[in-house]
């Protein structure tokens, strides 16, 4: 007699995972996410180098020397002579990141052997895309970093393939995050207090009318509930992290996460061409463009890619009003600190509401904990990021800060940034396999794209007209 | 003596391990993470096809090692 075993149709993926069912069930992380979430690495990494650099400030140094990136070029020669004079510079920061990333990818259980090839990888194409981006010529030509550093990989994953256990160092979300801790250093802490709020009821009209627009579009063309939150999530929350953490605290079918991940790329992607090429035909104010993208965008490392982009073009085309900090800055305020740091709410009222209205035959009362453990942790050290830089400043006059503090304490602290922002973005590119995302259906696609829709045009009201004044005005 | 909580996280048809995630939602690593916050111990039921938070429950709870896991 053939046992019950044989008699169940297996998905490839649960056979293979099947034989090592008991590695494969984590009973609660809890408070080890210290150290197994990326979260939290991005923090002890993000602040290690933040404290480090201030270290040195204080004791009349910095870490500039190992903060090397490309200065401008008009020919190759001068391009080829720069790395001549510092390729022990570029050497020392590759060793710097490999080294921390080691230690952080061991402990959350990455193979070294996958990891360490795969990051050369990276670096070795990073360093390419920031000397292209390097050039003089660069931005008439569209060739902003971001954009090509995701290009660039979406054509080596798509057209030539490479191993999948190269993925191994492709973490686009644990480079972003360590990105977006570093940014922190570079944003006043002030600024965060005075535009905070502004974001927050900006991002919020936006993430309520787009969260019910999808929400309810999905459900008039029938689809399941459950499908039509995960969707509303992914569009009006934080993406592909939304729409997981949606799909889990309302229980939704297995399909639905990958329908709502396919989406979000999708459109993420179409989005981070979309609104620099558009801000740019409407001459939008850097701030502008940027809490444009930050309400409109996504994916935090999509949004990203979009407003640095955008911020490269407005620190080189005088026709463009603001500075690249504009952007960034807007766009991490709204997206960041309008968006993000409410998945955990949005969460525990969803479960609430699927518990309670939904009918749901299985399960209990959501968790009020479930707020604290969904927070997206990174935002903390941004925070603190922020402040230490924030009150080392407070002592130096606006003139001395322009001639001490930028160019010995945060300069070197964006350059790096900018680093893991590029590792990011050409990770995205390296990991957008469009053959391997799951097929969305129609319906899926009218409600998410009518979301879309609203999303963009509500969002450009909201940050070029009705709060025009906070967002063109953020260097002040 | 103590006793288990019947919970999704105990449950013999509960997968929830980042690289599990990963490879099963293809693209949950392009814009996003299974190692991230957000996504707290959520796993996928096997039994049921739905992916839940780990505390939740349900009838089909089965504990591991009470019930062949490789029924799958």
């Amino acid at each position: 007699m053939a046992n019950e075993k044989d008699e169940i149709e297996l998905t490839p993926t649960e056979r293979e995972w099947d034989e090592e069912a008991d590695d494969l069930r984590l009973k609660s992380v809890g408070w080890k996410e210290l150290w197994l979430k990326e979260d939290w690495w991005a923090i002890w990494v993000g602040l290690g180098i933040v404290i480090v650099a201030v270290l040195f400030f204080l004791n009349g140094g910095s870490i500039k020397w190992i903060a090397i990136k490309p200065g401008k070029w008009d020919t190759l020669g001068q391009a080829a002579a720069h790395f001549g004079a510092h390729l022990p510079q570029y050497i020392a920061m590759f060793v710097m990141w490999l080294a921390i990333f080691v230690v952080a990818t061991r402990v959350m259980g990455y193979k070294l052997s996958e990891f360490i090839p795969s990051f050369i990888f990276v670096f070795v194409f990073s360093v390419i895309i920031f000397i292209i981006g390097a050039w003089s010529q660069a931005h008439h030509y569209n060739l902003e970093p971001p954009l090509v550093a995701l290009l660039l990989g979406m054509l080596i994953s798509n057209l030539i393939g490479l191993p999948g256990w190269m993925d191994t160092g492709f973490r686009v979300e644990f480079y972003i995050k360590i990105g977006i801790v570093l940014l922190g250093a570079t944003l006043p802490f002030t600024l965060i207090v005075w535009a905070g709020p502004v974001a927050i009821v900006q991002a919020s009209i936006v993430s309520i009318t787009t969260f019910l627009v999808i929400y309810f579009v999905a459900r008039k063309l029938g689809l399941d509930r459950r499908l039509g939150a995960t969707l509303g999530a992914g569009g009006a929350v934080c993406g592909v992290s939304g729409a997981i953490a949606i799909a889990g605290a309302v229980g939704a079918k297995k399909e639905h996460a990958p329908i709502a991940i396919t989406m979000v790329i999708l459109w993420a992607i179409v989005m981070i061409f979309f609104l620099p090429l558009a801000s740019r035909a409407l001459g939008l104010h850097a701030g502008v463009a940027g809490a444009w993208v930050g309400t409109s965008e996504f994916a935090d490392a999509a949004g990203f890619a979009a407003a640095q982009a955008y911020g490269n073009v407005a620190e080189n085309l005088p026709d463009i009003p603001g500075k690249q900090d504009d952007a960034v800055w807007a766009f991490t305020l709204m997206k960041v600190v309008g968006r993000d740091i409410w998945i955990g709410i949005w969460a525990f009222v969803l479960a609430l509401v699927s518990t309670m209205k939904w009918e749901r035959k299985a399960g209990q009362k959501p968790n009020p904990a479930e707020i604290w453990w969904r927070f997206p942790k990174f935002v903390i050290g941004f925070v603190i990021a922020s402040i230490i830089i924030t009150l080392i400043s407070k002592g130096y006059s606006f003139s001395d800060y322009g001639k001490i503090v930028k160019p010995e304490l945060v300069g070197p602290v964006k350059t790096l940034r900018t680093w893991a922002f590029i590792f990011c973005f050409f990770s995205i590119g390296l990991t957008t396999r469009f053959r391997e995302l799951a097929s969305a259906g129609t319906k899926p696609f009218m409600a998410f794209t009518t979301g879309v829709v609203v999303n963009v045009v509500l969002g450009f009201i909201l940050s070029a007209l009705v709060f025009v004044s906070y967002w063109s005005n953020l260097s002040h | 003596m103590t006793t288990m909580k019947p919970r999704c996280m105990h449950c013999a048809h509960f997968r929830n391990t980042p690289a599990f995630l990963e490879k099963t939602f293809p693209g949950l690593k392009v814009m996003s993470s299974g190692m991230a916050s957000v996504r707290a111990d959520d796993g996928l039921c096997l039994k049921r096809d739905v992916y839940l938070a780990a505390y939740y429950w349900c009838e089909a709870f089965e504990p591991v090692g009470k019930t062949a896991v490789a029924q799958y």
